[in-house]
């Protein structure tokens, strides 16, 4: 409780801070106050301009992960399970995954135009590469025994991988998956910057173009915002619905 | 002398690689423009180009100075904060909130903040590229010190430790296992930031590089940069772990 | 001479007392086995005694002075060997630490990391780290590493469960030899019977918690060299099974 109240009052002071600067003693359009940053995210959310861009982003965003996340954990068993494969992807997911996400912004604009598909097919490939890794990683890393055990039940094949397999390598797909939605963020943004008319990091850029940097705030709260409710969604959602199969990870030790 | 064995695995790593590079080729056939799908041949021949010319070089080592300095900066700010922080809780609760909003914005989303703010200089760049590691590892620091485990700190106890001393002989070795973790971490991710500030507002550097090919449909050339910065950056990530080694660091990861 | 007086503890102001009115003499030189069945509340005495936890009523007194926090004058072996130990200092640097944080000069405490290297049979591998250690190896660094600070009391917590039966009967004969060659006070905590009378010049046995106390305090003169298959350590065992058996039932 006392850390929360200290919480609470660490974000008042914090705001009561910047809110004095923008005002006293800082040039109010270099750094706008709180309240003004408020204003104007009132005035853009009133007129749908926010929400236009919200939603663009956002649509990118889950076509492009849900996409990516399907086929990266079936590549991943795939990958994890069946040792020949292990070897035949084991250099190329380590030459993919040493790409810099954001330098392929540029290329997939050439390749596929400025649409929507060169986002949504960048957004599918860094998230299926980066769930095939850790799906992969968390099969690889079941303890033998755990597999012993199961088929000690007599399961094999499709039964085995169904009902030991994939809950034990749930956590390291989880990881995958969460480490999954920071890339699709992170590049959805660059691609709106570099060739795009909406979307939240086009508009964060014309904030830039106008120097409008109150417009630049309302961008990266946004951002913000956004970044903490898809965690909070997939944490709901790890750790209610899928709580028996990470409490490795909840409660370690 | 006997034939030198090559294992199965071995075998299969080289043929999955020559796998990628046929279904490359393939596909570039398939394309039918060498300008936009550019074959293995073209690539190298700009390989070539490129460094002939210094201009992989020259750019090269304009991203590797941002990298190097601003993580150098990011670092040790991180790792001194997350001390201060592990030490006195209540700091740590004051920032903790702040801290961790921050870092759930990507960072390219600050790229045009800094370029308003400071304009397309270096500082700009260095500020974008240092501020999250300056999180990254304080959030590390922090959570190094607060998982040292109780019974080593009554150990230590034992031997008259306490204050400051125990926190120096004792907290900061302890932690020092995820305060070099998180700096591999941010490491890696100054990378992802320095391609940011390249490619939104650069005129040097292998993200301008990147930026400039597309505009003058310059497939070769981009894909050449694309691949350069990602062995510019195992390469670093590699050379961090050594240099860890070399100065005897690794023994507190163990 | 460290004696507790009424010693009482409990982790919560209203909660149930976990130790209730503990009274123990612990002659100096003793080797001490506190016994008692699991959860009871043996590892507390011993926080308590290390100065770790504060009683909530009733006195330790250590030679007329109470115990208040932990010093170099006790010093706790814990079960948990991996974890006690400083993983980035290897067995000569780990043995040497409590010296080096008391200042005391490089030329002064190579000798005594040599001695006690030599003394709980790790001479060879000074050089690797804990981790690179057998679990028996990590005790013995343990042991080493507080014998250096030369304690008037070692406390040991249960030290050897984790250990095959063979490696912790070499270290048992390790700790008694250790013991006579230092003379100073071992407090052992166990739940294994036999392994306190194969150690002990006192045993305590504890009631089952919880507000555990001490249920008698005995000493063990069992005749030398103590073998379990000699009827007279066959005897003892029988009586102190008994004395535990009261406490925990047939279960």
């Amino acid at each position: 409780m006392r850390a929360a109240a200290v919480r609470t009052l660490s974000l008042l002071l914090l705001l009561a801070l910047w809110e004095s600067a923008g005002r006293l003693w800082l040039d109010p359009l270099q750094l706008p106050p709180p309240s003004g940053v408020a204003a104007r995210a009132w005035d853009l959310s009133a007129t749908g301009e926010l929400w236009t861009h919200i939603a663009a982003s956002l649509g990118r965003v889950i076509i492009g992960y849900a996409a990516g996340s399907a086929i990266g954990i079936v590549l991943g068993c795939f990958v994890g399970a069946v040792p020949v494969m292990r070897d035949f992807f084991s250099l190329p997911i380590r030459f993919f995954r040493s790409v810099n996400p954001l330098a392929l912004v540029p290329l997939m604009i050439l390749w596929f135009g400025v649409g929507e598909l060169s986002k949504v097919i960048l957004i599918a490939y860094l998230v299926t590469i980066v769930v095939l890794y850790n799906t992969a990683l968390g099969i690889e890393t079941i303890p033998a025994d755990r597999i012993r055990a199961g088929r000690c039940f007599g399961l094999t094949g499709i039964a085995l991988f169904v009902r030991v397999i994939v809950p034990a390598a749930a956590p390291g797909i989880l990881t995958g998956l969460r480490l999954g939605m920071g890339f699709a963020v992170l590049v959805v943004i660059g691609a709106e910057m570099v060739g795009a008319s909406e979307g939240i990091g086009y508009f964060i850029l014309l904030g830039r173009q106008y120097v409008a940097i109150d417009d630049i705030f309302v961008g990266l709260l946004s951002l913000g915002v956004m970044g903490v409710l898809l965690n909070q969604v997939f944490l709901l959602i790890r750790n209610r619905l899928l709580r028996r199969y990470v409490r490795t990870i909840l409660y370690r030790g | 002398m006997p034939p030198p064995r090559i294992s199965k695995r071995t075998m299969r790593q080289v043929l999955s690689i020559i796998i990628l590079i046929v279904s490359w080729q393939f596909v570039s056939w398939l394309a039918d423009d060498r300008a936009i799908v550019p074959p293995v041949q073209d690539l190298l021949a700009k390989l070539f180009d490129m460094t002939a010319s210094f201009e992989l070089f020259v750019h090269g080592l304009d991203s590797l100075r941002r990298v190097l300095v601003a993580f150098a900066l990011g670092a040790s700010g991180g790792v001194i904060l997350g001390l201060a922080a592990g030490a006195v809780r209540p700091l740590w609760t004051f920032l903790e909130v702040p801290l961790d909003f921050i870092r759930s914005i990507p960072p390219i989303g600050f790229v045009p903040l800094a370029i308003a703010w400071f304009g397309i200089g270096e500082f700009s760049k260095y500020l974008v590229i240092a501020y999250l590691t300056v999180i990254v590892v304080a959030f590390g620091t922090v959570s190094g010190i607060r998982q040292v485990d109780p019974t080593r700190i009554r150990a230590a106890r034992c031997m008259g430790l306490s204050g400051w001393r125990l926190f120096r002989h004792v907290v900061i070795p302890s932690a020092s296992r995820g305060i070099i973790g998180s700096l591999h971490l941010s490491l890696g991710l100054s990378f992802i930031s320095l391609v940011a500030v390249e490619i939104v507002g650069s005129t040097s550097g292998l993200g301008f590089i990147i930026m400039d090919s597309r505009l003058l449909l310059q497939t070769d050339r981009m894909i050449v940069s694309i691949i350069t910065i990602g062995v510019l950056g195992i390469l670093t990530v590699l050379i961090f772990g050594l240099l860890l080694r070399l100065l005897g660091l690794t023994r507190f990861t163990r | 001479m460290l004696r507790l007086s009424a010693a009482s503890k409990r982790f919560h102001d209203d909660g149930p007392w976990v130790l209730k009115d503990i009274e123990l003499t612990i002659p100096e030189s003793s080797f001490f086995c506190l016994l008692g069945p699991s959860g009871c509340g043996k590892s507390t005495i011993l926080n308590m005694i290390a100065g770790f936890e504060a009683a909530n009523s009733g006195t330790i007194v250590l030679r007329n002075r109470p115990i208040v926090a932990p010093g170099p004058d006790r010093f706790v072996i814990f079960q948990e060997a991996g974890t006690a130990l400083f993983s980035w200092l290897n067995v000569r640097e780990n043995i040497e630490f409590g010296m080096r944080v008391q200042g005391r000069r490089r030329a002064e405490r190579h000798p005594v990391v040599d001695r006690y290297l030599s003394m709980v049979g790790l001479s060879d591998h000074g050089s690797k780290f804990p981790d690179e250690l057998s679990g028996g190896m990590k005790q013995r660094l343990q042991l080493a590493r507080a014998l250096a600070l030369e304690p008037e009391i070692l406390l040991m917590d249960e030290p050897f469960g984790a250990l095959d039966a063979i490696t912790r009967r070499r270290l048992q004969h390790a700790v008694r030899s250790i013991w006579r060659e230092t003379g100073s006070t071992v407090i052992f905590v166990t739940h294994d019977i036999e392994e306190a009378i194969f150690l002990g010049t006192h045993i305590a046995v504890m009631t089952a918690g919880p507000g555990a106390t001490i249920k008698c305090q005995m000493p063990c003169e069992v005749s030398e060299p103590r073998d379990p298959s000699n009827p007279e350590f066959g005897g003892f065992y029988k009586s102190i099974e008994e004395l535990i058996r009261e406490e925990i039932g047939d279960e």
